[in-house]
């Protein structure tokens, strides 16, 4: 690609920012636990989007392209991680996410939690599916406003789903013996 | 049950649900994050539920929207390209971010109207309850009624000339039928 030296160093700074603000993100979002370097992924994704752009210069760099360009990286990576031969991890306990597999609570203790957890799934089988969708997202850290969005309802039918299905939740574990629980 | 007590559901299910179940395409997560629902998202979905990983990968796709919406702009500016259809489908993402379903704005639309049509009609009923009272007495000081302000009743009473109701003083003509002159022979 024949570019005018001046924009071929401001192309370079833009990717070089977006790729500074990616390796943030996977880094915040707690993904360098599953085998893969946030720096490696932001210098993966400045080339590729490099690459994109040499290809064709008319190219439009839409925002779902962009998207999907990291994504690719982000999942290509952890891919070759998971397929790597067994490394020892790092710690699973960082600070501000405490897990519940506590590696000092002894297996009886751990052996009881992960009791509790098949118990919530066998539950969760049994709750009817847009209620299902509804508390799987919200466990795993989605708004109500999210949790709309992805399930195609707003933002209130949304919550009502989770309040219905995190009621019969509790009553299906309560009938298990699993006594109260809050989920924030 | 005193409240540390209690057992926290959402750290149970994270730390306990598998990250081996399988990993999402990124077409797929970017629909679904977009609010692009599909088989294809229902899969997603799935595949969320069974593993924080793949919750996390998609928490990222939402996260990345407004950076990529940036960048994508600012490539525009910069090779100086009309994005037409970019401006478009990014303003839609924005949109999709926090949008009410179309029936949803359309019902409130519809309940706006009649309200207001509602509040006019009680305020004009107002105005005319409060006006009419006074307007009633103005009106007939003012302006005597019509209808009966040819009929003084006192102007009939001294006028008694005894002529009875006029109805049974009707001169009434003979029925022409029974009268007629026609010759019929």
């Amino acid at each position: 690609m024949s570019l005018d030296p001046a924009l071929r160093k401001r192309l370079h700074e833009l990717l070089a920012e977006y790729g500074v603000k990616v390796r943030r993100l996977v880094e915040s979002h707690g993904l360098a636990q599953h085998g893969i370097d946030p720096a490696d992924i932001e210098q993966e994704v400045r080339i590729r989007l490099w690459k994109a752009l040499e290809r064709d210069r008319n190219a439009a760099f839409h925002t779902s392209y962009i998207q999907r360009v990291v994504l690719t990286t982000v999942i290509d990576a952890i891919r070759a991680a998971k397929a790597r031969p067994a490394e020892p991890l790092p710690d699973e306990v960082e600070l501000g996410d405490t897990f519940l597999v506590d590696h000092g609570a002894g297996p009886e203790r751990n052996a009881g939690a992960g009791q509790d957890f098949r118990r919530i799934t066998a539950c969760l089988a049994e709750l009817p599916q847009r209620r299902r969708e509804a508390v799987v997202l919200h466990l795993q850290g989605f708004s109500f406003r999210e949790i709309g969005q992805f399930t195609g309802t707003s933002e209130e039918a949304a919550r009502k789903l989770l309040d219905r299905g995190m009621t019969t939740l509790r009553e299906r574990l309560a009938a298990f013996g699993f006594g109260e629980f809050h989920d924030e | 049950m005193n409240e540390s007590n209690k057992k926290n559901l959402t750290r149970l299910y994270r730390d306990h649900a598998r990250n081996d179940a399988a990993l999402p395409d990124a077409d797929s997560l970017v629909s679904l994050a977009l609010g692009n629902r599909s088989a294809k998202t229902d899969d997603v979905i799935e595949q969320v539920a069974a593993s924080p990983l793949n919750g996390k990968l998609l928490h990222l796709t939402c996260d990345l929207q407004p950076l990529s919406i940036d960048l994508s702009m600012d490539l525009e500016a910069l090779l100086g390209r009309s994005y037409t259809s970019v401006r478009h489908r990014q303003t839609r993402g924005r949109r999709a971010l926090g949008a009410r379903p179309r029936w949803r704005v359309a019902v409130a639309a519809m309940a706006a109207s009649l309200i207001a049509v509602a509040g006019l009609w009680t305020a004009h009923r107002l105005n005319q309850s409060a006006e009419t009272p006074m307007a009633a007495s103005i009106h007939t000081q003012a302006i005597p009624d019509h209808i009966f302000s040819g009929f003084d009743e006192k102007t009939v009473a001294a006028h008694n000339d005894n002529r009875g109701d006029e109805i049974f003083r009707g001169r009434f003509l003979p029925d022409e039928i029974f009268k007629s002159n026609r010759n019929d022979g």
